[in-house]
C-alpha cells in the first residue's frame, strides 16, 4: 500500500505486521480511555483554540509512526507526533518553566530525529531504498562497521524517544507540565514508540550483531531503571515522580530487548523469545498503569490545585475511588502481584536468568546477573516510592485548605480510571493468555510457546509460573495479616494519638521528604541531595519565626552534559558574532580573501 | 600593430602611475580630478587600439569613455562634493607613505597574477593585463582604507576602471550593447550612490563612515 | 509568441504608471504584480515540458531553469507587491514615510521587479550581469527607503559591497567571453547562453577555472553566500518589510541563478567535480556561519536574514552534491524556501509594525496581540527549519540522502547540512517561542493586516501538503530544472 511522495522514486509506503499490529493496540486501548478522561478533564479545563485537533492529530501520528512502512512516511510521522505533542505541553505557557520545558523536549526531540535520520540516510546508501524491507533484504549484506554506526545512531534517536539515561532530561520536566491526559499518553505510549524503533532497528532492519550491541543495551537499561526510581524517590511534584518512573519503566523494558539482542547475537532463539516477550508485555503494561497513575495524578491536581505531594494528605476520604485506582495503578508499578506489573517484571527476571544459564561465555552470563541485581534493586526501591506517594497524598490528614476541600472527580474521569485499574488486574492475572497472544502476533517472540519443541529447557515452564508465583505471594501475604486475626485475639481501640500534650496538626505529619531521607541518604553520592534551609528570626531577637526547609536533587545530567553544551555553543557564537563587525573595510577584507582563495584553488 | 602597443603600454603604465599617486593624496577634489585623467587615459586606449584594430565600436567605447566615465561621474561627485562642503580625507587608516607602499605591492602582486594567467589578448599589450589587475587591487586599497564615504565610491570606480581596461585588451570589448548597458548602469550606480552619500550626511552630519558601525552581529 | 517580455515590460509600464498617477500608485503596483504573477505561472509552466525557446529576437531565454526562477519571482513579486498595500498605510500612519515619498516607493518596487524578471531571461549573459546590477541599484535605494541611520548604513554596505561583487563577476565574464572569442571565433554571440553551453567543451579550461572563481565569488556575493554575505543581515533586516520579502524571496535566487549558469558552463567545460566541490564547499560554510548569529540575536529580521544565509547555502551544497535526486530536491529547496521565508517575513512585518520594534527582547506575546501573524511565525520556523511534515523537509531530507549516497565529500557536506539545520531549529525556535508567547506589552501601535488568514494561512498550507504530496505540475517543473542542471560526468 504506498502514494507517490514529494522525492522523485520516493512511495510512502505502510505496513502492519505483528510487531505494528502489537503496538498499535497499545495506542489505540490506551488513547481511546484517555480520549473518556479529556472529555471529562475538559468540562472544566479548557485548552487554546486547536488543542483539541492537536491531540487528535497526536494520536493519528503515534498510530501512523507504527503503521510506516518507509523512512520518508516513519519521519513524517514521528515528527509529527513530536510537533503536536509540543503544542500540547504547552497548554499552560503563560508560566516560563514550561515554556522551557517544552523548548527544551522539543530541540531534543528534533536532534534525536536528526540522529534517525542518519541512520537512516546509512540505510539508503547501502541499500539504494527507502522501505524497511529492503533493508531488512539488504541486512546481511550490510558492512558490520556502517551496522555498527548504525545501530549507536539510531539507538541515540530513538532512545531520546523513549526517556533511557542520559538521554532522559526532557522528560521529567516536559511530561508534568502537560495536560494530564496528554502527559498519560505521552508517558504511557509515545515513549514506547522509541522502544518500538530499538527494536525494529535491531531485530528488523540490522542483521543480528555483536554481543556488545545488547550488552549494551542491558548496561543502559541497568542505568535507567535504577538511578530513574532514585530520582523518582526524591520527588515531591508527584507527575514528576510519575515521569522519573517512566524512566524508571523503560530500563526496565530495555533489560528485556537487549537479553533478547544477546541472544539474538548468540543465535539463541529461546532467550530472544523471552527477553522480548518480557520487554512487549511490559511495554503493554507499563501504558496501562502509567496512563492510570498520571490520570489519577490529573484529578488529583484538579482537585487540589498544585501537583506538590507536601500539600496533599488526606485524600483517600474525599476522593475514594481515585484513590482506590491510584492505589491499584501504584500496587502494579511496585510490581506486586497479583498485577500486571508484577507479571511483566517477573518475566524480565526469567529472561536474565536464562541468558544467564545458556550463555557459555563468563562474561555474557555475569552481565545479565548484575542487570538482575539492578531490577531487583528497582522494585524494591519503586515500593518504597509509591508507599510515599500514595500514603502522602491520600493518608492522614489533609495538609492544606485546598486538599481539605478536595472533592472526587468526574463521572468520565472516574469511569477512564476504573478502566485502567481493571485492566492492570486483568493483565496481571491473565498472564499467561496475553503473552502467549504477543507471541502470536509479534512471532519472534512466540517461540517460548514452543519451547520445548525449539530445544529451550526450562523456559516454557518459567513463563507458566507467572500466575503460580503470584497467587502463591498473595496467598502468603493474606495468611500474614489473617493469622493473627484467626489465631491471636486482636482487640483494636480507638484512642487518641499522644502527641506529648500538644494539639495535634497536620503539619506534625510524615512528609514526603522525610519519608524520603534515609533512602536520600543512602544514595547520596549517586543523586547528589542539595538542601536548602532558611531560617527566619522575628525582628530584634532569636526566636525563630518559621523554617523553609527543601531538598531537591542536583540535577547532573542537566548541569553538566546539556547545559553546559548548550552553554559551549552560545559562547562560541558569542565569539564568532565578532566577525560580523558592522566595518566596511572588514567586509570588503573578507570578500577579497573569498577571491583570493577561490584564484588559488583555481589554479 | 608593434607602434600602437607600445602606445597602450604606456598609457596603461600611465594609468598605473595615477592610480598609485590617488593612494597617496588626501584631498577629495584631487581625487576626483586623478579619476578624470585615468578617464581620458583609458579613452585614449580605447581609440588606439580603435585605430589599430580597426573596429569601429571602440570609437563608440572611446566616446562612451568620455562622456560617462570624464564627464557624467566627476560631474556628479563634484556636485556631491559642492553639496557637503568636504574638503579632504581625515585619518586614513593607512598613511600616505604606508598606503603608496602597499599599493606598490599589491601592484606587484597583480603583475605576478597575470604572468600566471598567460592570457594572448586579442589586443598584444603585454602591460595591460597586470595593470588593469593592479586597478582592481588599488580600487579595494582606497575603498579598505578611507574613511570617507566619497573616497570609497573613488576606490570603488578605480575598480571598475580596472575591469574596463582588461576587457579592451583582453577581447576588444564586449559586444556593444552588453558594453551600453554596462556603462549605463556605472552611471547609474554612482548617481544611486551620489543620493547616498548625500542622505548619510544629512542624517549623520558627517560622511565618515566609522559611523556607519552600528549593525553588528 | 512568447509572454515572456511582458514579464520585464508590465513592471517597467506600472512603475511609470506610478510615478505619473500617484494616487493610485499603490493599485497600479497591486494589479501590476497580479498580471506578472499569471504571465510568470503560464511562462513557468511553459517552459518546464518544452524544449529551451527564444524570446525577442533571440534577447530572451527561457529554459526550465529560467522558469523556476521566473515562477519564484512572480509569486514572491506578487505577495509583497499585495502586502505592501496595507504595510506602506501603516508606515504612512506611524510618520515613517511621507504621504508625497509613497509613490516613489512603488515605482522602484516595481522597477526592481522588472530587473528581478530581466535576469532569469536574458539569453545574453552581459546583460544578465547589467539586470542583476540593476536590481543592486533599485533595491538599495528601497532599503535605505526611511532614511533613518541604520537604513542608510545597510544600503551603503549593500552598494558597496555588492559593486566589488559583481564587479569581479564582471571579470569573470570578460574572462568567458575572451576564452568564448577563441573558441568560437568572431562572434557577437560570444556571451549567447545557448550558444556557449553548447561549445562549452571547446572553451579554455585554464581560464574558465578562474572565470568560474571569480563569479561565485561575485554573484555569491550577491546571493548571500558565506564568507560574503556580511551585507545581507544588515539590508535585509533594515530594510521596509515588502522589500525584505523580494530581497529574500527573490532576489537571493536571482543571483544564485547566475552561479548556476557559470557552474553548468564550467562543468561543460571542466567535467563536474571543479565547479561542484567549490559550490559543496561554499554552500558548507554558508550553513556553518548562519549557525552562531541564528544561536544568539537580537533582531528578528535578522534572524530571518541569517536563515536565508543557511538556505543559500543548502541550495548551493545540494547543486554541489548533484544527481537527479539532488538537483530535483535543489529545485524544490529554492521554491521551498522563497515561500517560507516570505510568509515569515510578512509575519514579522505586521507583528514589526504592531509593535513598534523587531528588537526580540521587546516582542512578546504575539498570540495574544496579532494571532495569525504570530501563527505564521511559529509555523513558519517549524517548517523553514526542515522540521517534518513540512516541504522545506522533503527537499533537505532529498539533498541529504542524495548526500549520503554520493562521494565522501557529499557525505559530509549532509553531515553538515543535517547538524546545521538542527542548531539552526532549537535556536531560531527559541527566539520566535520568546516572541509568540509571555506577556504582551501594554503599548501597542495602531497597525491593519488585512487579509491576514490569506497572507498567513495559504502558503503554509501550500508547504503542508507538498511536504506529504507534490502536485504533478510542480513535480514536472522540478524534474525539467534538475535536467537542465545536469551535468555529464
Amino acid at each position: 500500500m504506498s502514494v507517490e511522495g514529494p522525492l522523485p522514486g520516493l512511495m510512502l509506503t505502510w505496513q502492519i505486521d505483528g510487531m505494528s499490529l502489537f503496538f498499535a493496540l497499545v495506542v489505540l486501548s490506551i488513547s481511546s480511555v484517555t480520549t473518556v478522561y479529556a472529555i471529562g478533564y475538559g468540562r472544566h479545563h479548557h485548552g487554546f483554540p486547536g488543542s483539541g485537533l492537536l491531540y487528535a492529530l497526536f494520536i493519528l501520528a503515534m498510530l501512523a509512526v507504527i503503521l510506516a512502512g518507509d523512512a520518508f512516511t516513519f519521519l513524517l510521522a514521528w515528527e509529527t507526533m513530536s510537533l503536536t505533542s509540543f503544542g500540547l505541553v504547552l497548554t499552560d505557557h503563560r508560566r516560563a518553566t514550561v515554556r522551557q520545558a517544552a523548548w527544551a523536549y522539543l530541540v531534543m526531540t528534533h536532534t534525536a530525529t536528526a540522529f534517525i535520520v542518519a541512520a537512516f540516510l546509512l540505510f539508503a546508501r547501502t541499500s539504494g531504498s527507502l522501505v524497511f524491507a529492503d533493508w531488512t533484504a539488504h541486512a546481511p549484506a550490510l558492512d558490520p562497521f556502517v551496522a555498527s554506526i548504525i545501530f549507536v545512531l539510531g539507538l541515540v534517536g530513538f532512545g531520546t524517544k523513549a526517556g533511557m539515561i542520559p538521554l532522559h532530561v526532557w522528560l521529567p520536566r516536559a511530561h508534568p507540565v502537560a495536560p494530564s491526559h496528554v502527559s498519560a499518553l505521552m508517558s504511557g505510549v509515545m515513549i514506547k514508540l522509541g522502544i518500538y524503533g530499538i527494536v525494529r532497528l535491531s531485530f528488523d532492519w540490522l542483521a543480528p550483531g555483536p554481543a556488545w550491541w545488547g550488552a549494551l543495551i542491558l548496561a543502559l537499561g541497568a542505568t535507567s531503571a535504577v538511578l530513574g526510581v532514585l530520582y523518582a524517590l526524591m520527588e515531591h511534584d508527584l507527575k514528576r515522580l510519575l515521569a522519573y518512573h517512566s524512566v524508571e519503566n523503560i530500563g526496565i523494558i530495555l533489560l528485556g530487548i537487549g537479553v533478547a539482542l544477546v541472544g539474538r547475537s548468540l543465535d539463541l532463539p529461546g532467550v530472544i523469545a523471552v527477553g522480548l516477550a518480557a520487554a512487549l508485555f511490559h511495554v503493554a503494561n507499563h501504558a496501562t498503569f502509567k496512563a492510570l497513575l498520571f490520570m489519577g495524578a490529573g484529578a488529583i491536581d484538579a482537585a487540589v490545585g498544585t501537583r506538590d505531594l507536601e500539600r496533599y494528605g488526606g485524600l483517600l476520604r474525599r476522593m475514594p475511588i481515585t484513590g482506590a485506582c491510584f492505589l491499584v495503578g501504584s500496587a502494579a508499578i511496585s510490581a506486586l502481584p497479583p498485577l500486571n506489573g508484577f507479571a511483566s517484571e517477573w518475566l524480565t527476571f526469567q529472561s536474565l536468568l536464562t541468558l544467564g544459564r545458556v550463555a557459555s561465555e563468563p562474561q555474557t552470563a555475569l552481565l545479565p546477573l548484575f542487570a538482575g541485581g539492578a531490577l531487583a534493586l528497582t522494585g524494591a526501591l519503586a515500593v518504597a516510592c509509591f508507599v510515599k506517594a500514595f500514603g502522602i497524598s491520600f493518608l492522614a490528614l489533609p495538609r492544606s485548605q485546598h486538599a481539605a476541600a478536595a472533592r472526587e472527580a468526574g463521572a468520565l474521569e472516574v469511569v477512564a480510571m476504573g478502566t485502567l485499574a481493571a485492566a492492570c488486574v486483568a493483565l496481571g492475572l491473565g498472564a499467561v493468555p496475553v503473552v502467549s497472544f504477543i507471541g502470536q502476533i509479534v512471532p519472534s517472540a512466540g517461540a517460548p510457546l514452543a519451547g520445548p519443541a525449539l530445544g529451550i529447557t526450562g523456559v516454557g515452564s518459567g513463563q507458566l509460573v507467572v500466575p503460580g508465583v503470584a497467587v502463591a505471594l498473595v496467598a502468603l501475604g493474606a495468611l500474614a495479616v489473617s493469622l493473627p486475626r484467626l489465631f491471636g485475639r486482636v482487640r483494636s481501640r480507638v484512642a487518641e494519638t499522644w502527641a506529648c500534650g500538644i494539639t495535634l496538626q497536620p503539619l506534625h505529619e510524615y512528609t514526603a521528604t522525610a519519608f524520603a531521607k534515609p533512602i536520600r541518604l543512602m544514595f547520596r553520592d549517586i543523586v547528589r541531595p542539595v538542601r536548602d534551609v532558611g531560617i527566619v528570626h522575628r525582628v530584634g531577637t532569636r526566636f525563630v519565626a518559621s523554617v523553609d526547609y527543601r531538598s531537591h536533587i542536583a540535577p547532573v545530567f542537566e548541569r553538566y552534559v546539556y547545559v553546559a553544551i548548550k552553554d559551549r555553543l552560545v559562547a562560541i557564537a558569542h565569539v564568532v558574532r565578532r566577525a560580523q563587525n558592522g566595518s566596511l573595510q572588514t567586509y570588503l577584507a573578507y570578500v577579497f580573501a573569498a577571491v583570493l582563495t577561490a584564484l588559488l584553488l583555481a589554479r | 600593430m608593434i607602434g600602437a602597443a607600445a602606445v597602450v603600454d604606456g598609457l596603461a603604465l600611465a594609468l598605473l602611475a595615477v592610480a598609485l599617486f590617488s593612494v597617496t593624496i588626501r584631498g577629495l577634489v584631487s581625487g576626483v580630478w586623478l579619476l578624470v585623467v585615468q578617464s581620458l587615459l583609458l579613452a585614449l586606449v580605447a581609440a588606439t587600439i580603435g585605430v589599430s584594430s580597426g573596429a569601429a565600436h571602440m570609437w563608440a567605447a572611446a566616446i562612451l569613455t568620455l562622456a560617462v566615465r570624464a564627464f557624467a561621474v566627476p560631474a556628479v561627485l563634484f556636485r556631491v562634493l559642492t553639496a557637503v562642503a568636504l574638503k579632504r580625507e581625515t585619518r586614513p587608516l593607512l598613511s600616505s607613505r604606508d598606503a603608496l607602499i602597499v599599493g606598490v605591492g599589491l601592484a606587484l602582486t597583480a603583475y605576478l597574477a597575470a604572468g600566471r594567467l598567460e592570457l594572448t589578448g586579442a589586443f598584444p599589450a603585454r602591460q595591460a593585463l597586470p595593470v588593469s589587475l593592479a586597478l582592481i587591487f588599488i580600487g579595494l586599497l582606497l575603498m579598505a582604507t578611507r574613511r570617507k564615504a566619497i573616497s570609497q565610491l573613488i576606490g570603488l570606480i578605480t575598480i571598475e576602471n580596472g575591469i574596463f581596461l582588461a576587457g579592451l585588451i583582453a577581447t576588444l570589448g564586449l559586444p556593444l550593447f552588453v558594453e551600453i548597458g554596462i556603462f549605463f548602469d556605472l552611471l547609474v550606480a554612482v548617481g544611486v550612490t551620489a543620493v547616498l552619500t548625500l542622505r548619510i550626511n544629512e542624517q549623520f552630519d558627517t560622511m565618515n563612515t566609522d559611523e556607519l558601525r552600528r549593525l553588528r552581529g | 509568441m512568447s509572454l515572456a517580455p511582458l514579464l520585464v515590460a508590465a513592471p517597467l509600464v506600472a512603475a511609470l504608471l506610478c510615478a505619473a498617477v500617484a494616487r493610485r500608485a499603490a493599485a497600479i503596483s497591486a494589479l501590476a504584480a497580479t498580471i506578472t504573477l499569471v504571465v510568470g505561472a503560464v511562462v513557468a509552466f511553459s517552459s518546464f515540458g518544452a524544449p529551451a525557446e527564444h524570446a525577442l529576437a533571440g534577447l530572451m531565454y527561457v529554459d526550465a531553469l529560467s522558469g523556476l526562477i521566473v515562477l519564484i519571482v512572480a509569486l514572491v513579486a506578487a505577495i509583497a507587491a499585495l502586502y505592501a498595500v496595507p504595510y506602506v498605510r501603516n508606515a504612512v500612519g506611524a510618520h515613517e514615510i511621507a504621504p508625497t515619498e509613497v509613490r516613489w516607493f512603488y515605482v522602484w518596487i516595481q522597477l526592481s521587479i522588472a530587473a528581478m524578471f530581466a535576469v532569469p531571461l536574458m539569453n545574453n549573459l552581459g546583460l544578465m550581469w547589467v539586470a542583476i546590477e540593476t536590481t543592486t541599484l533599485t533595491t538599495a535605494l528601497l532599503v535605505a527607503f526611511f532614511r533613518r541611520g541604520h537604513s542608510l548604513e545597510a544600503a551603503w554596505k549593500y552598494l558597496m559591497l555588492g559593486a566589488v561583487g559583481l564587479g569581479f563577476a564582471l571579470f569573470g565574464i570578460l574572462l568567458t567571453y575572451y576564452a568564448a572569442s577563441h573558441a568560437l571565433g568572431e562572434a557577437a554571440a560570444a556571451l549567447d547562453w545557448a550558444e556557449l553551453r553548447a561549445n562549452a567543451a571547446a572553451l579554455d579550461p585554464a581560464l574558465m577555472r578562474v572565470a568560474f572563481a571569480l563569479v561565485l565569488i561575485g554573484f555569491g556575493t550577491k546571493a548571500g553566500l558565506a564568507p560574503m554575505h556580511t551585507w545581507l543581515p544588515d539590508a535585509h533586516g533594515e530594510a521596509p518589510t515588502p522589500v525584505s520579502v523580494l530581497l529574500s524571496g527573490a532576489l537571493l535566487n536571482c543571483a544564485l541563478y547566475g552561479v548556476l549558469r557559470f557552474h553548468l558552463l564550467a562543468a561543460g567545460t571542466l567535467g563536474p567535480s571543479f565547479s561542484s566541490d567549490l559550490l559543496l564547499g561554499l554552500g558548507a560554510i554558508s550553513i556553518a556561519v548562519a549557525v552562531p548569529f541564528v544561536l544568539v540575536q537580537h533582531d528578528l529580521k535578522r534572524l530571518l536574514a541569517y536563515s536565508s544565509v543557511e538556505h543559500m547555502g543548502i541550495v548551493a551544497l545540494a547543486v554541489g552534491i548533484g544527481g537527479p535526486l539532488g538537483l530535483f530536491a535543489a529545485a524544490f529547496h529554492m521554491f521551498n524556501h522563497s515561500l517560507a521565508k516570505t510568509t515569515l517575513f510578512v509575519a514579522a512585518g505586521a507583528l514589526g509594525q504592531r509593535y513598534g520594534t523587531l528588537r526580540l527582547a521587546r516582542m512578546r506575546g504575539a498570540f495574544e496581540v496579532a494571532p495569525l501573524p504570530a501563527l505564521g511565525l511559529v509555523v513558519g520556523t517549524i517548517a523553514i527549519t526542515g522540521a517534518p511534515p513540512f516541504a522545506p523537509f522533503a527537499s533537505e531530507f532529498g539533498i541529504a540522502q542524495a548526500g549520503f549516497a554520493g562521494r565522501p565529500a557529499a557525505l559530509a557536506a549532509a553531515v553538515v547540512l543535517i547538524a546545521g539545520s538542527v542548531l539552526v531549529f532549537g535556536g531560531m525556535l527559541f527566539h520566535v517561542l520568546n516572541v509568540a508567547l509571555r506577556t504582551a506589552p501594554r503599548h501597542l501601535h495602531v497597525a491593519s493586516f488585512p487579509f491576514a488568514a490569506a497572507f498567513v494561512c495559504v502558503p503554509l498550507v501550500a508547504l503542508l501538503v507538498m511536504g506529504i504530496w507534490l502536485p504533478p505540475q510542480l513535480r514536472e517543473a522540478f524534474s525539467a530544472v534538475a535536467a537542465v542542471l545536469r551535468v555529464a560526468p
